[in-house]
């Protein structure tokens, strides 16, 4: 036996609809992830992942990673910002972190990388996921021995995931010989998104600390040169997307273990978002020509999201 | 540099995968070693008087022009109070080191991929950055 539908006009009027406002929320919710309000309640910890949302597309063969910064206190606050990545891991399942420096303060005794870096992270050290660290001026240059830190031995360092190009560097100390290397490396590298990460920030609108003016004076012309598409920095203890510099996109995410409540200077013309009320983390993913990018904070909200277009090749 | 890297030589070698035991163990080794290697050293002898004012006079060049403030602003912001003044001793880890302008850093003389320099207040240090002591200094090199 067989059944036919017929298509009631009327009917294919409402499919169309249907359609059309999807398409239109959709377009809507693209855009109003770069407004999205602050986390509302900074002590409550989200307990179920039915808090959790994750805007990041999943896409198959994207590379995809978190970005957590100033993490290193072995408090409470690193702790559960520790768990909430773990909850967001098993949505969206990261290969690797990049830290953004201040990985330990204080002593760095075996006990310290313990509790200031295992103990934080250690379901997702469990599961494999791989953590890449850059220095700040809090970390001792031992650190570049320590293995799950996957230095290699070095202050300054490559490494390629897919069509990812990433560097770790060690803005506390950049010397000639490391901007020689930079410099070097990247023009030799074909790689389709480059993104650097490192400590203190070449942009930034921290009231404490703010813009690394001589720092960007030195990397900056570097970075345009050879096409940089993305700048990860943390040591001010907020998160900050700022407005696109000289076509390159800047992020500061210092709060992944200490915040520096209300320190992100109002009406300044760098912020394109910024949150300093909570602790956060971020997760990344990259495919193709787009930078999906979502900043979460330590209670799961969604403090930031959106897409960023791969820049022109150089 | 030599002696450094002789009593380098007769330590056993850290391993890039290396567990925190490992790393606190070779510091701790590495660091005595050199301190005994190293007895009789007093501050100047690296920071000679004309090494000294070579550097002074390098440093005074980043303190021109409209910047100057933030420069020595961004050098004395780190929290360095109760960091040492003493040839030999290490760079307590607890203190945050301060970040040189790379502007700064790259009109003084290269040194050794072991070696840093480093600010305390307005005082410059010479470290062996792979076991943290402290192997000259230089008083007020900041203007």
């Amino acid at each position: 036996m067989r059944f036919t539908m017929k298509r009631h006009p009327a009917l294919s009027l409402t499919i169309a609809l249907v359609i059309v406002s999807g398409l239109i929320s959709a377009l809507f919710v693209r855009s109003e992830s770069f407004a999205q309000a602050p986390a509302k309640n900074p002590n409550a910890i989200a307990t179920s992942s039915a808090q959790l949302r994750l805007t990041l597309p999943l896409k198959e063969g994207s590379v995809r990673f978190a970005i957590i910064g100033d993490t290193g206190t072995g408090g409470n606050e690193q702790y559960q910002v520790g768990a909430m990545m773990e909850k967001y891991h098993s949505l969206f399942p990261f290969q690797f972190v990049v830290m953004l420096g201040d990985n330990m303060y204080g002593s760095e005794k075996p006990k310290d990388f313990e509790n200031k870096f295992e103990r934080a992270y250690q379901k997702l050290l469990d599961n494999k996921v791989k953590f890449y660290a850059s220095l700040g001026n809090h970390d001792q240059t031992t650190q570049v021995n320590y293995e799950p830190f996957n230095m290699n031995g070095k202050e300054f360092y490559r490494f390629t995931k897919g069509n990812v190009a990433f560097y770790a560097l060690n803005s506390t100390y950049m010397d000639r010989r490391q901007i020689e290397w930079l410099e070097s490396e990247l023009a030799k590298d074909s790689s389709e998104w480059k993104v650097c990460f490192f400590h203190h920030p070449p942009y930034s609108s921290g009231g404490k600390h703010g813009s690394e003016k001589q720092l960007r004076e030195i990397v900056e012309p570097i970075f345009v040169k050879h096409g940089v598409n993305v700048v990860l920095t943390g040591h001010d203890h907020f998160y900050e997307r700022v407005k696109p510099q000289k076509g390159i996109y800047y992020f500061v995410s210092g709060g992944g273990g200490k915040l520096r409540k209300g320190d992100v200077r109002s009406n300044s013309p760098l912020t394109a978002k910024a949150f300093d009320t909570d602790l956060h983390f971020m997760i990344a993913e990259i495919v193709d020509d787009s930078l999906f990018f979502q900043a979460i904070s330590r209670t799961g909200e969604t403090i930031d999201s959106g897409v960023l277009a791969r820049q022109p090749k150089k | 540099m030599e002696l450094r890297n002789r009593v380098e030589s007769k330590l056993p070698k850290l391993s890039k995968d290396s567990t925190p035991e490992q790393i606190t163990t070779h510091k701790k080794a590495f660091e005595d070693a050199v301190r005994s290697a190293r007895m009789n050293a007093k501050p100047g002898d690296i920071f000679t008087t004309g090494t000294g004012e070579y550097l002074r006079r390098m440093i005074r060049t980043e303190f021109k022009g409209p910047d100057r403030g933030e420069v020595k602003e961004a050098i004395l912001d780190a929290e360095t109070a109760g960091v040492p003044l003493k040839v030999n001793y290490p760079y307590p880890e607890t203190k945050e080191v301060s970040a040189i302008p790379p502007t700064m850093l790259l009109k003084l003389p290269e040194l050794p991929e072991e070696l840093n320099y480093r600010f305390v207040g307005r005082h410059m240090l010479l470290i062996d950055k792979e076991n943290g002591l402290i192997l000259d200094y230089m008083l007020n090199a900041l203007p």
